[in-house]
């Protein structure tokens, strides 16, 4: 071997050796244990095929396809073979590519996002029919209120809904003990909050922070709430809700404001940090809350189990609870549910459609989800469900569920404190989070200018996507 | 030869018998069928076709296809539904009267970008070249490293540049304390993300740039250098009247496809920084499709980045050619 190959072999080993340290560094960011997917039960002969397009990934995506097996297993007519579609926004973009072609799936889980969207393809059966016909609306009176309103929309049940959770704020109870906080009064204002995360957030001898209050994070999600929590719209007529169109979003109103002036609030006061927009963001505010490096965070209540773990496996003695979503004074509005819901395409035999509404009337049993919420986290959609031994051993192993359900029934239904419909949900929460984002990079000088950038961009693609569907 | 033409086109408008009519035409037919240019022509076509084919099922019909999208509004499976002129034009040009800037300031953003990679992946990769003419032992292995960065891909250079800028890894944490950035990454804070990833870009421009700049130099015949030296030219007086003028055919070649590359700009942004709110026009489109559904808008935007490409190529031949020695 030449002297040149040599050196040239060496230094690709140098080259291989420094690779191989910075992929060990990743591997030790993500920390994500490797899930090995739930196999499929093998289809029966004869079976009729029900496609059926899901969008959760991970140990979820692991539970649909057992409730899939489960139902596979329980019967030999139809089969339905459960096709994971990356993620929900990728589900709907798939079903968008096949409307020209006709490729759709019989059977889809869609993001309430999507609804709109879902309805306008005019490919959809909304699934009330199929509980009419039946005689099965005792089925719907015994949904979760909050849950069942999400998909009701002008008065129909257009999708069955099927994994549902709401939002909270997370709270360190062993800071919180040590600061003086009762983490057990879950009804909190915002100035209370504020001086939760002032009280929360320690500095070293040198003056350097090593516990912010709070974790901050970008997301479309808690404004919605925000302004459901105080009966406000998202937008007009009636959040879209009562059978016209969303014409307007109108976020940019008193409670959007008072939202994002609250958050930039702490963090200019150095009590919170803010860790970017949601995806990225919300990933870093969570990994800081459960390494005790901020002692609040925002989050869904499906979120509790990963909290719970990744606070114990980092040791730093997090407990965590949760508080209602802060609000004024006197205020003592309902939360929103988010989530996802079973659509039931026209497309294929009626033999399939038939199959997909067997299928959904097997996720609704009580059964069922009580097995989904256990397993999950998410808000069983039955009542019922709750009468399940396995339901109740579940509340009991985790108290924290028990205050989301007490939110979300704090008040009755109003089309304020539902989720709003609208065919640009997606793109709305993006232009809301950039603008949030910028806000809080230093891009605008208020809130309010954020906020009315941010919705002057909804409506024009409002009024764009309105205008495509004839509306 | 021309009067054959009009014979053929007068034809059927003249009240003869049919059947003689066919006679003439048929003659007229055959005598323009065996001029040999017409032959050339149709051979040339055949032997052209498959190419022609590709071309314009995929490269031209999805070109005009894009022109007719941009004059619409789409709904959501991608069909046009009403007819919108110029409208989406104006407004990514900010001539609407909205008053409203983010697509004509992310097309400023994208020339910055642009003024971030080419000079200097231009003059690094030159000056490696001409450190890579130096004959010391083992000069092979310098040229392979100079070279290492086009054997990795866009995407694999993306995924490790994201690591050394994540705040996790530590590895810009002095960079990011240094300019004293509000923001745990570079990438997180908008003035110092465009640099950020324009530093990745050079970073990863500089392989090609390398190996043609070398070539170039390389094919510099070296009668030219020796003919100069025993003129007393210094170093750099060689450099300057002989590499230079020389290597400028591959310079601006370079320079023009450096520029086309770094405007159209798309896997590092979406690697980098997909979030961020300020960002280069391709990035803007990909949303514009993929976030917003406005497929119509995206057309306009990728029409508009079109004609700005085929301006700029021609403003480069037109200044920089004049200095180009080809030889």
């Amino acid at each position: 071997m030449k002297k040149a190959t040599v050196f040239a072999l060496a230094m690709l080993l140098v080259a291989v050796a420094a690779l191989t340290f910075v992929s060990g560094s990743t591997t030790a960011l993500a920390q994500a244990p490797t899930i090995t997917p739930v196999p499929p039960v093998p289809k029966p002969e004869g079976a009729v095929e029900i496609t059926f397009w899901y969008g959760l990934g991970g140990n979820l995506g692991n539970v649909v396809q057992e409730v899939v097996n489960k139902y596979n297993s329980s019967q030999s007519t139809y089969y339905v073979n459960a096709v994971f579609q990356s993620s929900y926004d990728d589900t709907i973009n798939t079903i968008n590519a096949g409307l020209a072609s006709g490729n759709l799936p019989n059977l889809a889980q869609i993001f309430e996002a999507g609804s709109q969207r879902m309805i306008d393809t005019g490919r959809t059966i909304p699934v009330q029919q199929f509980f009419e016909r039946d005689g099965m609306m005792d089925v719907i009176d015994d949904m979760e209120p909050a849950v069942r309103a999400n998909y009701q929309i002008g008065g129909t049940l257009w999708s069955a809904p099927f994994n549902s959770s709401t939002a909270m704020l997370y709270i360190d109870r062993a800071a919180a003990a040590a600061a003086g906080i009762n983490p057990d009064e879950p009804m909190v204002t915002f100035d209370q909050v504020a001086d939760y995360a002032r009280a929360l957030t320690v500095k070293d001898a040198n003056g350097n922070t090593t516990r912010y209050g709070m974790g901050i994070y970008g997301e479309g999600w808690f404004l919605e709430q925000i302004h459901a929590v105080h009966d406000a719209f998202m937008g007009t007529p009636n959040n879209g809700r009562a059978g016209e169109r969303m014409t307007e979003y109108t976020y940019n109103d008193a409670v959007g404001v008072q939202w994002v002036e609250f958050l930039k609030g702490l963090v200019d006061e150095g009590v919170a940090v803010y860790y970017g927009q949601a995806g990225a963001g919300q990933t870093a505010s969570a990994s800081a809350f459960a390494n005790g490096e901020v002692a609040m965070h925002w989050a869904s209540i499906a979120s509790l189990r990963g909290l719970l773990s990744a606070a114990e496996s980092a040791g730093k003695g997090v407990e965590v609870g949760v508080l209602y979503l802060p609000r004024n004074e006197g205020v003592t509005g309902k939360t929103i549910v988010g989530g996802a819901s079973l659509w039931i395409t026209d497309v294929g035999t009626t033999d399939q459609q038939e199959g997909a509404w067997d299928f959904i009337k097997f996720a609704l049993t009580p059964e069922i989800q009580a097995f989904w919420s256990v397993n999950t986290g998410y808000i069983p959609v039955r009542m019922a469900a709750y009468e399940q031994a396995e339901m109740q051993a579940g509340l009991e192993q985790y108290p924290q569920f028990q205050v989301a359900l007490n939110q979300l029934r704090l008040t009755g239904i109003t089309d304020a404190n539902t989720a709003h419909v609208s065919g640009i949900f997606v793109p709305y929460r993006t232009h809301y989070v950039a603008a949030f984002d910028q806000y809080f990079t230093g891009g605008y000088a208020s809130a309010q200018e954020a906020l009315d950038a941010a919705v002057a961009t909804s409506n024009e693609l409002l009024a764009e996507y309105n205008l495509t569907v004839g509306g | 030869m021309q009067d054959d033409l009009h014979i053929s086109a007068s034809l059927p408008a003249a009240p003869s018998s049919s059947a003689s009519t066919n006679t003439v035409h048929l003659r007229a037919l055959r005598r323009w069928w065996v001029r040999p240019r017409t032959r050339d022509l149709f051979i040339a076509l055949l032997y052209c076709s498959p190419a022609l084919l590709v071309f314009g099922l995929f490269t031209y019909l999805p070109f005009f296809r894009a022109v007719f999208l941009s004059l619409n509004v789409t709904n959501q499976a991608g069909q046009a539904v009403a007819f919108n002129g110029l409208a989406y034009y104006l407004r990514i040009l900010n001539l609407d009267g909205s008053g409203r800037t983010e697509y004509l300031n992310s097309i400023g953003t994208s020339f910055g970008f642009m003024l971030m990679v080419v000079p200097p992946v231009t003059v690094i990769s030159l000056g490696l070249a001409l450190l890579s003419t130096v004959k010391v032992r083992g000069i092979q292995i310098f040229r392979t490293i100079f070279t290492g960065s086009i054997a990795i891909s866009l995407a694999s250079a993306g995924v490790i540049w994201s690591l050394l800028y994540n705040p996790a890894t530590k590895a810009t944490a002095w960079l990011v304390d240094l300019l004293q950035i509000p923001t745990p990454s570079l990438l997180g804070y908008g003035p110092a993300a465009i640099p950020a990833v324009a530093a990745m870009t050079v970073w990863s421009g500089i392989g090609f740039n390398f190996i043609l700049a070398l070539a170039g130099i390389q094919a510099i015949p070296h009668d030219l250098y020796e003919t100069a030296s025993i003129d007393g030219a210094g170093r750099w007086a060689r450099f300057r009247h002989i590499t230079l003028p020389l290597l400028s055919p591959t310079l601006l070649f370079l320079v023009i496809i450096g520029s086309i590359g770094s405007l159209q700009a798309f896997t590092q942004f979406h690697l980098l920084m997909p979030d961020a709110p300020n960002t280069v026009f391709v990035y803007l489109t990909y949303r514009a499709f993929w976030y917003d559904n406005r497929y119509g808008l995206a057309a306009a935007m990728s029409i508009v980045l079109f004609a700005i490409l085929v301006a700029l190529t021609i403003l480069q031949y037109r200044t920089l050619d004049r200095r180009v020695h080809y030889h």
